[in-house]
């Protein structure tokens, strides 16, 4: 029964922050963390059940399997629930202390909720249906947190991302209709062991291939990027943050998800194209980073880039790469989120997001200058660090495999994603502040303690997944067991 | 809008509409119906009669009185999932109970009735709150 | 009457799409509007829908025991596309108001 829980929690917090709209800041905002400690402690729970016990599978309403709602957690749901868990946790501690953009509202703590609930929803849904309707409250939530605020120019970028992920919305559906046309049940379970039935005479090349659509528009792969560096630096930061840790990766987690148990086996035109499209989305975003000044805009680009990596994991297909590919999203999220919080910073003490006017931020704060050195090497992928765990694990599959041009690209990428780094330490840390700002009466502003206070603690993340190295990567590598071994999730649902 | 034909009309239509749509809430177990379909025709009776009687103290006081249906909406769905956990195998088990009432027999009660009015109470705050606030005037803060 | 409702769900793709990339913001809606009715007709049509179709909900290489039979699951699932197209329309509404509001623009092009 505890996989309803990551639903049930945010929709019930929704209520309540809803309902002590009246009653002090104090409450609210109580309540509001408290919300986020129970689904992390729901999260961890789900982990170690499903560590212990295998594939826990429930049913809505007590209908059984192909006919009902089936919820559905394995190993990499579980990681994937208590790292967005985590995230928005962080974030939500951060926004309280950020103090502009008036975050501090009963609406915003209900949306934050929404998000996570549409999220929490996607990782367990156990059908393409259900796994939609989640994603569609993901996407309203996000929707109206992107537009908080109702700046111009955020505006403007709100339109962008909401015509394209409704597109994707509508790629998505139509896909599924196909589906259900050709095959009768929209039940994963019973979709993989149809299609492994039938074998390759039953063509589900449209309805795959439109489905993959709709998630790669939603995790910004190539070609489908352009919406996301355009509206991901438009909104409150503390927002940008969560976006840019969380909701692509609830795309790349539905691609990974949806490939593994409904491709038809042997097939392996789907397995070129990703990784075809995993090295034009690395390069391609990197490039376009280089020429960035805007450090949100900057980091934006990168998502873009490093959500190639988690794509090559998916398009190599082996043990390897999907323990890679699944560590490198643990590792990613956590330092993305932690780049876009550091930029937050800074921008309190320096007043701009602008590398070019900003400065000498290694000299007047250097405990921040640390914090950054930390999570930029990380996502680079410099040894120890988390980024490097993935990444080699995924250039050793990628070696195994002999797939020598997407390794080199790979590897290319991580010096360029090197030289980005290194610019914003140039311009942002290690410079002093240009003249001409000083001229115009230029003073270092102040960051509030918990704002430094929530970067650190996604530092400390970062290094004890180096520390822990060897219990996340075993977990990563039995999520990718369970990801490879259909049979197993076959049975787990249907008892076949 | 303060036209008279519509304001005698909007009275009559405004009742017919909830009286239907509790009618259409009750028969959506079997026959087309239900919760989401109840609660529209309901908030449309509202919304016509308010666009008749326009004026911005009816206004906020129809937003005040029905925007709160949404969470009382939202607690009952979430309230009968949560009863189908508690007496039954799981989240969302429906759950029936008899009722005997001595004149008119027994009643059927139920959690998926239970979660309807949830909808409908839902539907009908939503639905309410943004027609009226997208028809507002003056500028939103 | 599966090629008409084919042509029909073409029609509407077209037309959506092609609203969808008007410079007009308004026009977004009616794209939006026009591409959720031709995926719920889509999904009206993926179960079949002359009176021998049997639902697809069978087992493979059964058949149904009675013919006649509708396939109730699509109706569910276009009533839930329907409510969440309805909530996205109703956000719709609200942001081209909202950037009405405050850029005094209706067309895209001019947004900067």
């Amino acid at each position: 029964m505890i996989v309803f829980a990551p639903i049930i929690i945010p929709l019930l917090f929704i209520i309540l922050s809803l309902s002590v709209a009246k009653a002090s800041k104090k409450v609210q905002q109580t309540v509001f963390l408290s919300g986020n400690i129970i689904t992390i402690g729901v999260a961890i729970s789900i982990l170690t059940t499903v560590l212990k016990e295998g594939i826990i599978v429930a049913q809505a309403g007590a209908w059984e399997a192909p006919f009902g709602i089936t919820i559905v957690a394995d190993t990499f749901s579980a990681i994937m629930l208590t790292l967005t868990s985590i995230t928005v946790a962080v974030v939500s501690l951060y926004s309280l202390a950020w103090r502009e953009n008036n975050l501090n509202t009963p609406v915003f703590y209900a949306l934050i909720f929404g998000l996570q609930m549409g999220m929490n929803g996607a990782f367990v849904a156990g059908d393409l249906f259900n796994m939609y309707v989640w994603f569609e409250v993901m996407l309203l939530s996000s929707f109206v947190l992107i537009s908080y605020g109702s700046d111009k120019k955020q505006l403007k970028g709100t339109l962008k991302y909401v015509s394209m992920n409704l597109v994707s919305s509508f790629f998505f559906v139509a896909g599924i209709a196909l589906l259900y046309g050709k095959t009768g049940t929209l039940n994963m379970a019973d979709l993989a062991y149809r299609v492994r039935e039938m074998g390759p005479e039953l063509d589900i090349f449209a309805p795959s291939a439109l489905i993959l659509m709709g998630f790669a528009i939603k995790s910004a792969i190539f070609p489908f990027f352009f919406w996301l560096p355009d509206s991901y630096h438009t909104p409150p930061l503390p927002i940008s943050a969560l976006f840019s840790g969380t909701l692509t990766k609830v795309g790349v987690y539905s691609m990974i998800r949806f490939y593994a148990l409904i491709h038809v086996p042997g097939d392996s035109f789907f397995t070129q194209m990703f990784l075809f499209i995993a090295s034009t989305t690395m390069i391609s975003g990197v490039l376009m980073a280089t020429s960035q000044f805007e450090v949100r805009r900057l980091l934006s680009f990168h998502i873009v880039s490093q959500i190639g990596y988690m794509i090559l994991g998916l398009g190599l297909f082996t043990k390897l790469a999907l323990t890679g590919a699944i560590f490198y999203i643990i590792g990613h999220c956590i330092v993305k989120t932690n780049l876009f919080l550091l930029s937050g910073i800074a921008y309190k003490i320096t007043g701009t997001f602008d590398l070019k006017k900003s400065g000498g931020l290694m000299k007047h704060k250097p405990f921040i200058a640390v914090l950054f050195f930390i999570s930029a090497m990380a996502l680079v992928g410099i040894p120890p660090l988390s980024g490097f765990f993935g990444k080699f694990m995924l250039l050793k599959a990628g070696v195994e495999s002999q797939e020598f041009i997407h390794v080199a690209s790979a590897l290319f990428v991580s010096f360029l994603t090197l030289f980005s780094m290194v610019k914003i330490w140039n311009e942002s840390y290690a410079k002093p502040i240009p003249e001409e700002i000083i001229n115009q009466g230029f003073k270092f502003g102040k960051a509030p303690k918990q704002l430094i206070a929530s970067s650190v603690l996604l530092v400390l993340i970062t290094i004890s997944l180096t520390v822990g190295s060897k219990f996340i990567i075993d977990t990563c590598a039995t999520a990718a067991d369970q990801l490879l071994n259909v049979d197993a999730y076959i049975n787990a649902v249907l008892h076949i | 809008m303060n036209t008279t034909l519509l304001q005698l009309a909007a009275k009559f239509i405004r009742s017919i509409m909830l009286v239907a749509s509790v009618f259409i809430l009750l028969r959506g177990h079997n026959a087309p119906g239900g919760g989401f379909i109840g609660g529209l025709l309901a908030s449309a009776g509202i919304v016509i009669y308010t666009i008749a009687f326009y004026s911005l103290p009816l206004l906020s006081k129809t937003l005040r009185t029905i925007a709160p249906l949404r969470i009382v909406g939202l607690i009952l769905a979430l309230g009968s999932g949560i009863l189908g956990l508690i007496f039954g195998e799981s989240f969302l088990h429906a759950q029936w109970f008899k009722l005997n009432i001595p004149i008119l027999g027994t009643i059927d009660l139920s959690t998926p009735l239970l979660f309807d009015i949830g909808v409908y109470l839902a539907v009908i705050g939503v639905m309410v709150m943004v027609i009226l606030l997208l028809m507002e005037d003056r500028k939103w803060n | 009457m599966e090629l008409i409702l084919a042509i029909v769900v073409a029609v509407l793709y077209t037309v959506g799409v092609y609203f969808l990339l008007r410079r007009s913001m308004v026009r977004i809606i009616f794209g939006v509007l026009f591409l959720g009715n031709a995926t719920n007709l889509l999904i009206f049509m993926s179960s079949g829908l002359t009176p021998d179709a049997q639902p697809s909900f069978l087992n493979i290489g059964a058949e149904a025991s009675k013919q006649g039979l509708a396939d109730p699951l699509p109706q569910a699932l276009i009533l839930t596309a329907i409510v969440i197209s309805f909530g996205i329309v109703a956000f719709l509404l609200t942001l081209l108001r909202k950037t009405h509001e405050v850029t005094g623009e209706n067309d895209l092009d001019q947004l900067k």
